[in-house]
């Protein structure tokens, strides 16, 4: 699919802010699946933008503002063309220890319920991809996805006991399943382009990888109940939503924040960029 | 406390560093030996109580968590000081330079290119999983490779010979207050027999660490880096040696609330306006010293403080992430990760341990409980420990429920016969067990030891804890220009 994408995050402080630092995970790299032309990444009102890669390889982007500051505005944009690889994700440049995958953190811990149900789910499946897909079925199914995200996800261990929960916390889910049972997987933020991701997970999407062997890192979307095709658009990866999430803010001066964020997606119908060179 | 007993010989035997097995004093303790002789009796007492009044009203107290009456409590100190020789120190500084070195060769590494992992040394998941380990950091490198910029290495002796390495401190290892005004209160206190023995200086220490934190500021700040103190806040346990260690070094002691991070820069709020830091001696945890990268409610640190550090902008010591090297799982590979990077064998020994994440170590420990220390891997200050002997059969039973569940978490020991030194009480003198806290200091031109440390004193009859917060006291470290007090 190829698309010029916008995407427009705007906050509303309660009372005005002193000041505020941000750092923004908002820019897609390019692999095997995805391919971007002219990202850019910007912040109403202006400020020196720097950017930077985190341990993870992850685009960064930092800024602080003076206040006092009622509205801010965020934009990401740019033109993009992804592929439809099976959820298949090669060629970025793997930093990180496989081991560090396996870790957890406190929003994807498995409790015993999880853990059982994973187990459960996993007993007559071998193949380790295979493994992997009857996970994410299970999950999908036993779960509800309630599109729409809150300010932030809750633990693993309490969406999977409510049995409901949005992109960002089955995503988490489905780490912490697959890290109880071993396997290496890690929080995926982007967005979906599709047309029923517009209508039904609004303009952030999220999803898991797990590594297989011998195959990689092979993304799972236990929301939606399917490996990511070319309607998603991978943004950061991090241990969880908190390592990946696309805005981390601090302000001096506490005030309650309204966030808005809308993503507009032009589908360009003509050749692919593969195509025409 | 209020042993009415004069000496009595410990039920375990072990090395006593006043007396020889015949009973008569080490010619190290000679001078010691007469002066607890000959004091007139009731002055021990009235030193102490000197000594208490003292430490009240320069207002040197630490708070033990969980303990609502205990807010403000004073650590017990003991006038009989602890004594080392010059060559004893000598042996003991050597090990602790050698150690501190592998120690940041250690964090460099698994930071970095994960040498010792590849090579085999340690379990890739004992570094990776481990909760101390910081991925944020993965693939940076410390300013001058040195990650521990101030070590607290915890020494045990159990004979006349060998010193042991009981824990090492790599975060923000406490108690150097102790140390200096441990000494200042033997001066004050027994002058005399300060002044008969040609003790080695503590004092200089503030003077070392500065140079120590100064020699790593980063290269573009100006002549004289600004360097600040950042503690938690005065509910800390150790505020008091924070507000101590800033004063002592002539810097700012300052709180998250008073940095404020610009475009990678910090800055200090002063009242001229706000003032760029260059070093931040910081003693507030990795979780909670920037809420854009770790805890996110964490009103402690400052947002935006990880993206100044990591440009190079502002140095921290210690280093975000050293706890790996500090863990007691870590510990256990110490041998190994010496002979791996300096191709020498480790100057200190370790304790021997049983990791029981290691099947055959878990069925050892488990058979034998009653005889062995077990300490949990991330815990520290004591909590989280059973000492066999000294436990009763439910504290035996609960651990052993413990180490079936999550044994990964836990390492055990030998109960080590922990050498004593003679301690004083209400009426008398008798040995108590003590441990020793040197603190190391890594900067960009090397390695520095104070000679001195903080001697920990079990003031329990046959304890072996001696942490602070589990009831255990201070003792001043003497460490002599000669080898044994001139008679």
């Amino acid at each position: 699919m190829r698309a010029s994408i916008q995407y427009h995050l705007q906050i509303s402080c309660a009372e005005p802010v002193r000041a505020v630092n941000q750092v923004l995970r908002l820019t897609p790299r390019g692999f095997d699946g995805q391919e971007i032309k002219d990202w850019r990444v910007d912040v109403l009102p202006d400020a020196r933008m720097r950017r930077s890669e985190d341990a993870f390889g992850n685009i960064v982007h930092s800024c602080c503002h003076d206040g006092p500051l009622e509205q801010l505005s965020i934009m990401a944009e740019g033109d993009i063309e992804t592929y439809d690889v099976a959820g298949v994700v090669r060629g970025l440049p793997e930093k990180m220890p496989l081991d560090v995958y396996l870790r957890d953190t406190a929003a994807t811990q498995a409790d015993k319920d999880l853990l059982a149900f994973a187990q459960d789910a996993l007993s007559g499946e071998k193949d380790p991809l295979g493994r992997m897909h009857v996970l994410n079925a299970a999950l999908n199914e036993a779960c509800a996805f309630a599109p729409g995200e809150g300010e932030s996800p809750r633990p693993a261990k309490e969406v999977f006991a409510s049995r409901t929960g949005s992109a960002r916390e089955l995503a988490q889910v489905f780490v912490a399943a697959a890290r109880g049972v071993d396997v290496p997987a890690r929080f995926i933020s982007g967005f979906f382009l599709g047309d029923e991701g517009v209508g039904r997970a609004g303009a952030h999407h999220a999803w898991a990888e797990v590594f297989v062997e011998p195959i990689g890192w092979v993304g799972f979307d236990p929301a939606l109940g399917c490996c990511p095709r070319d309607e998603y658009l991978r943004i950061a990866l991090g241990l969880d939503f908190a390592g990946a999430a696309p805005r981390r803010a601090a302000a001096f001066g506490y005030a309650r924040e309204d966030a808005a964020a809308v993503l507009k997606v032009d589908v360009c119908r003509q050749a692919s960029w593969h195509g025409q060179q | 406390m209020n042993s009415k007993k004069a000496i009595k010989p410990m039920t375990l035997p072990c090395f006593d560093e006043m007396t020889k097995g015949d009973g008569a004093a080490r010619a190290l303790y000679s001078r010691i030996a007469k002066w607890l002789e000959t004091s007139p009796p009731g002055l021990l007492d009235s030193r102490r109580q000197q000594a208490e009044m003292l430490f009240r009203r320069i207002g040197i107290t630490f708070a033990v968590y969980g303990d609502k009456e205990a807010a403000e409590r004073l650590i017990p100190f003991d006038i009989i000081p602890r004594l080392l020789g010059h060559d004893e120190w000598l042996r003991l500084e050597a090990g602790l330079v050698q150690r501190v070195k592998v120690l940041n060769m250690f964090l460099t590494d698994v930071y970095g290119a994960q040498e010792i992992i590849r090579a085999g040394v340690i379990p890739a998941d004992l570094v990776f999983r481990n909760d101390c380990y910081r991925p944020e950091m993965q693939g940076h490198r410390a300013p001058h490779d040195i990650w521990t910029h101030i070590a607290g290495i915890d020494i045990v002796r159990v004979d006349d010979q060998d010193f042991y390495v009981l824990e090492d401190n790599c975060r923000t290892p406490s108690g150097v207050s102790y140390m200096l005004e441990n000494r200042e209160m033997m001066i004050r206190l027994a002058p005399d027999l300060f002044a008969e023995h040609a003790v080695m200086p503590v004092e200089n220490y503030p003077d070392s660490l500065l140079a120590s934190l100064r020699s790593v500021a980063p290269p573009r700040c100006p002549s004289e880096p600004n360097i600040v103190v950042l503690t938690p806040g005065q509910f800390n346990s150790a505020y008091y040696e924070h507000s101590f260690l800033a004063d002592k070094l002539g810097v700012e002691l300052v709180e998250g609330g008073d940095l404020t991070v610009k475009d990678d820069v910090v800055y200090m709020r002063t009242t001229e306006g706000p003032k760029r830091v260059d070093v931040i001696y910081r003693r507030v945890d990795d979780e909670f010293i920037d809420p854009l990268v770790f805890n996110p409610d964490s009103v402690l640190g400052a947002a935006g403080l990880m993206g100044a550090y990591l440009s190079g902008n502002v140095t921290l010591a210690n280093a975000v992430g050293a706890g790996v090297a500090d863990d007691k799982a870590i510990y256990t590979y110490m041998p190994e990760i010496t002979r791996f990077y300096l191709g020498e064998e480790p100057k200190l020994k370790n304790v021997s341990t049983w990791r029981c994440r290691e099947p055959d170590a878990l069925k050892y420990v488990l058979d034998h409980l009653s005889e062995l220390v077990v300490k949990e891997v991330n815990g520290s200050g004591g909590y989280g420990m059973l000492v066999g002997p000294h436990a009763t059969k439910e504290q035996i039973e609960d651990f052993r429920k413990k180490l079936l569940t999550a044994p990964d978490n836990f390492i055990a020991q030998p109960t080590l016969s922990l050498s004593t030194c003679p301690t004083s009480f209400l009426g008398g003198v008798a040995p108590r067990h003590v441990d020793l806290r040197p603190f190391v200091l890594s900067g960009s031109d090397g390695v520095r030891v104070v000679p001195g440390g903080l001697t920990r004193v079990a003031l329990k009859e046959g304890s072996l804890v001696v942490n602070s917060s589990q009831g255990g006291g201070t003792k001043d470290t003497w460490v002599l220009e000669t080898d044994a007090a001139t008679p």
